[in-house]
């Protein structure tokens, strides 16, 4: 049992696949220590605000724990090790879980006033910016965004990359959250999750989302279109589906990336088009919900609490 | 009032992050390395050069057809690339097969030009009718051959090959077992000469470079 037990998935060159689970320590700490630290800020911002729990953090709570059970479900048994050392295709899948589920979901599930204390944001908005907030404004640039993300894909999916670094356990999980940190910086200039971070408007949102769906076209056609498998990695696998060609493998990879990858994007953006044209030729007065009324309270830190009594 | 949050501290989600990121680093890698050693390659091959060029021996073999087969005969024919392996096999077996079907399929080089021979090293298992029902998920004019184990053992010693090992949990183990057997593929010349071996880890596009040189220099 203990042979078994890997700290991250990687690419065990000769080893059959076996349909028999094997724990990935990794996985279990990651998600332990980020759900941990997550709480613990909840219980201390509650216990900051007298034991009480701000109104959206159920909200925002459940966006996060669904990010983290969407990334251990995609980096654990068998989902890991099989995108990371038998089947490219299923390293695309992956790569899209990642990028369109536990990265939004991980950063729409961060409450605004935990955004900006990790940013070390304080109260006083004439304070000069600290490093962080100015880093984070750079690297969160749209454009700058959408570059680091392209360059990335590209890079990321490189056969020399993939073959040197999926080999190993540390190889692949720095290659798993390197993607994972581009993805969340990504999905920063869409999602808006702070006013102190560029966000876009409307119409530019889905001007960048668009340009998200057009470049992984170019990984995704050479994985698709090439004559040869590319990943040594993948070709010289023990095979999981029977006499499954490392070409077909890849071929699926490579449409996975375009086509699942564009759906989702698209879905996106016919999502947006129509929420802002309806906004646009709606001559009714915007209504505000209450819930979306105490998150933009948090998320503009706008939020006065009472002043305990002083002790008499 | 609102308190405002404490713009000296890094927050512990960061921290967790980090340390997370940290852990990952670690050399705790325990997985084989794909870089082996690089192969001696012949010159203008992605073969080994076969040291002596042994002769393929005399052995009379049983083929999917349950027909006898001459191998050397065929071998004297034109060149053949021999592999011995066992349907069973969970790693190198279906790799070697498939990426040979796959660069015959991409290759100028037709079948009739080649002999692709798989000889089983686990004859009780692989009867001739499971050799030809493996051997048609690749290509279905790759030849399977079994005979009684002692003589493929006897042909692949003489090759110079280490001899198969059956490698059985217990004397008692039912059919779950695996078999040790050469991981390479050797090509033999139309004079019947194993001139390169091929080691696993050969590549598609290896092959496809090597297909047809080794039928248009055979053949010249």
């Amino acid at each position: 049992m203990l042979q078994t037990i890997s700290w991250w998935c990687s690419g065990t060159i000769g080893r059959p696949w076996e349909w028999s689970y094997r724990p990935l320590v990794g996985v279990y700490l990651l998600i332990a220590v980020l759900g941990g630290a997550y709480a613990w800020a909840l219980r201390r911002h509650a216990a900051e605000r007298g034991g009480e729990h701000a109104p959206s953090s159920r909200h925002y709570a459940w966006r996060f724990g669904a990010g983290l059970a969407l990334l251990a479900l995609s980096s654990d048994w068998p989902l890991g090790p099989l995108g990371a050392g038998y089947l490219a295709g299923v390293a695309a899948l992956r790569t899209l879980i990642f990028t369109f589920g536990v990265a939004p979901l991980l950063l729409s599930g961060i409450p605004p006033w935990l955004l900006r204390r990790m940013l070390r944001i304080g109260s006083d908005p004439s304070a000069p910016p600290g490093l962080p907030l100015r880093a984070a404004r750079v690297v969160t640039l749209p454009y700058v965004a959408f570059l680091q993300f392209n360059v990335l894909l590209v890079l990321t999916q490189l056969p020399v990359v993939v073959d040197t670094l999926k080999i190993t356990q540390a190889g692949s999980f720095t290659l798993d959250m390197t993607w994972l940190i581009a993805s969340i910086i990504m999905w920063v200039p869409v999602l808006r999750p702070l006013p102190e971070l560029r966000g876009l408007d409307d119409p530019i949102r889905m001007v960048y989302l668009f340009g998200l769906s057009i470049l992984p076209t170019v990984p995704a056609s050479f994985l698709t279109f090439s004559r040869f498998p590319l990943y040594e990695l993948y070709e010289l696998a023990p095979r999981v589906f029977g006499p499954l060609d490392a070409v077909v493998d890849q071929q699926i990879a490579g449409l996975t990336l375009k086509i699942g990858g564009g759906l989702v994007i698209w879905s996106i953006i016919t999502v947006m088009f129509f929420r802002w044209a309806n906004g646009e030729q709606s001559d009714k007065v915007p209504t505000l919900s209450w819930s979306q009324f105490e998150r933009d309270l948090e998320r503009y830190d706008l939020r006065q609490r009472e002043t305990p009594p002083p002790p008499s | 009032m609102h308190t405002p949050a404490t713009p000296s501290r890094v927050h512990p989600l960061v921290w967790a992050l980090l340390m997370a990121l940290l852990a990952g680093c670690s050399p705790t890698s325990t997985t084989a390395s794909l870089q082996a050693a690089e192969p001696n390659y012949a010159p203008g091959w992605n073969g080994v050069a076969v040291e002596g060029a042994p002769e393929m021996p005399e052995g009379e073999f049983t083929d999917t057809e349950g027909e006898p087969f001459d191998l050397r005969a065929a071998a004297l024919r034109k060149p053949t690339l021999v592999y011995f392996g066992y349907t069973h096999c969970p790693d190198i077996c279906p790799v070697h097969m498939a990426n040979i079907a796959s660069a015959l399929g991409d290759s100028s080089v037709r079948p009739e030009q080649l002999n692709v021979v798989f000889v089983t090293t686990d004859p009780d298992r692989d009867t001739p009718e499971v050799l030809g029902d493996y051997l048609d998920n690749f290509d279905a004019s790759f030849i399977g051959l079994t005979a009684p184990q002692e003589k493929i053992d006897e042909f692949v010693v003489d090759l110079g090959l280490p001899e198969p090992t059956l490698e059985k949990p217990s004397e008692s183990a039912s059919d779950d077992y695996t078999v040790g057997h050469p991981a390479q593929v050797l090509a033999f010349d139309r004079q019947g000469r194993a001139r390169l071996a091929y080691p696993w880890g050969t590549r598609q596009s290896q092959w496809v470079e090597d297909l047809p040189k080794l039928v248009r220099e055979d053949g010249s």
